[in-house]
């Protein structure tokens, strides 16, 4: 049990899967990490993205909910998982303190598109820890699909 | 009893015209929506044709070059050596060219497919710069154009090393995307300025064109992919529009910003400022107030 695994820091508008055991790590404000885990192949992959849908603009990466949860998905079954055997754990999407007539409310809608297109793929949100002020720094074991929270001062 | 339940199902003329108005309403909003976004697919099945077009010219053109002078090459006689090694320098530029579309093409993958990790390490600023000039400098030659390096740099020395925390090989291709930008706005036999300061823990490198310009109404679509300025059949300009739309997936990486100041017929400038990176804190101590899920 004392193997060291692999631990991965996972940076905004990125994504990755990882089919070996590995802790992906990540700090979140108003950004959202999507956490799919397949418990039938005891593996899973995590999204952090900042902004809720892509706008047609620039390239499509993962910077984008709509782009980063499909995505997401998408790799998930490229290497071997069930679409019907997915759970998914949902977090981030705190309030930001500042007030940018564009930013408004980005933490909740961020939230909203990951459970829309997580319900359109019928894949269930087992637990979540949205919402709230407090940032957060997420640990994701991809081996049992734990993931260990703690809420930390961040504001973007 | 019996009259109210036949009220309250059976509506009077007034009141179903009102329903069939509202409906009607509605289904006009709900129609324009629709064209909008007909309008909009459209728009990007164009500018998808308009990348393949460009890209197929971006790609083939250089190719086609490489070939010929090769084989141009393999057919010299013995003695000329001269005509060779002038004839290689044209395939280097090709190579060069081609090397840099199909890294931008390859980064752009990345970014999409969420894969752009940054790697961080301790640069020299100024070398970054004569390595992003030096990537690109053959596409300044072909058109006598001038690349100045100016830094402005703490205790007034000149050159003094600018080191920085930051991805090297990013930041170099967002340089070399706007160096890329600024020879093909500029006329031939033009100058290109690029100043750099690092201070408050921030690098700003600023690329700067005394060409043609862009036009005020353009700046909201330059970092659009597929899109490029002045797209009509006779423009000089060439390129596929997806280096800028690189440069500004890569600067959001990098937790950048690019400011364009532009004035027609007189030039613009592109302007990158990052923060110096910090480590990831990858650590995740165990005491405190932890939850599990």
């Amino acid at each position: 049990m004392n193997d060291t695994i692999k631990r991965y820091y996972l940076h905004p508008s990125s994504l990755i899967v990882c089919n070996s055991p590995t802790e992906i790590i990540t700090l979140l404000g108003s950004c959202v990490a999507v956490c799919l885990w397949d418990p039938v192949k005891e593996f899973g992959g995590m999204n952090h993205f900042m902004l809720p849908l892509w706008n047609g603009q620039g390239l499509t990466s993962p910077k984008y909910g709509d782009i980063a949860t499909e995505k997401l998905i998408a790799r998930m079954i490229k290497l071997g998982s069930d679409k019907h055997n997915l759970k998914a754990k949902l977090f981030g999407g705190a309030s930001v303190l500042f007030s940018d007539n564009n930013l408004f409310n980005i933490g909740e809608r961020n939230i909203e598109t990951a459970k829309e297109i997580l319900e359109r793929n019928k894949i269930p949100v087992i637990s979540s820890s949205t919402g709230s002020t407090m940032g957060r720094k997420i640990l994701f074991n991809t081996k049992t699909g734990t993931i260990r929270q703690k809420l930390i001062k961040k504001n973007n | 009893m019996k009259n109210n339940s036949e009220n309250k199902t059976k509506k009077g003329p007034n009141e179903k015209l009102e329903i069939i108005e509202k409906l009607r309403l509605e289904n006009k909003e709900l129609s324009k929506q629709l064209a909008r976004v007909n309008d909009k697919l459209k728009g990007s099945e164009k500018f998808k044709s308009n990348f393949l077009a460009n890209m197929m010219n971006e790609i083939i053109n250089p190719y086609t070059s490489i070939m010929s002078l090769s084989k141009n090459i393999v057919e010299l006689g013995r003695n000329d050596w001269d005509k060779a090694a002038s004839m290689a320098e044209l395939i280097y530029s090709e190579a060069s060219d081609l090397d840099f579309q199909l890294n931008n093409i390859f980064v752009a993958a990345e970014i999409e497919a969420g894969e752009a990790f940054t790697q961080i390490s301790n640069i020299e600023i100024n070398g970054l710069i004569q390595d992003a000039i030096d990537k690109i400098k053959f596409k300044a030659e072909k058109r006598n154009i001038v690349i100045n390096v100016e830094y402005i740099v703490k205790q007034g020395k000149q050159k003094e090393p600018l080191n920085f925390t930051t991805d090297y090989s990013k930041l170099r291709l967002i340089l070399t995307n706007f160096l890329n930008n600024a020879i093909k706005y500029s006329n031939p036999g033009g100058r290109i300025k690029v100043l750099a300061v690092v201070e408050n823990k921030k690098a700003k490198i600023t690329v700067q064109d005394f060409g043609t310009g862009i036009e005020k109404e353009d700046l909201n679509t330059i970092f659009d992919r597929f899109r490029k300025l002045d797209s009509d059949v006779n423009s000089l300009n060439t390129g596929h529009g997806l280096g800028l739309s690189v440069a500004k997936a890569l600067s959001d990486i990098l937790e950048g910003e690019i400011t364009i100041k532009t004035e027609r017929n007189k030039g613009s400038s592109f302007t990158i400022i990052v923060p110096e990176a910090e480590p990831d804190d990858d650590t995740f101590l165990s005491e405190g107030d932890e939850i599990i899920f």
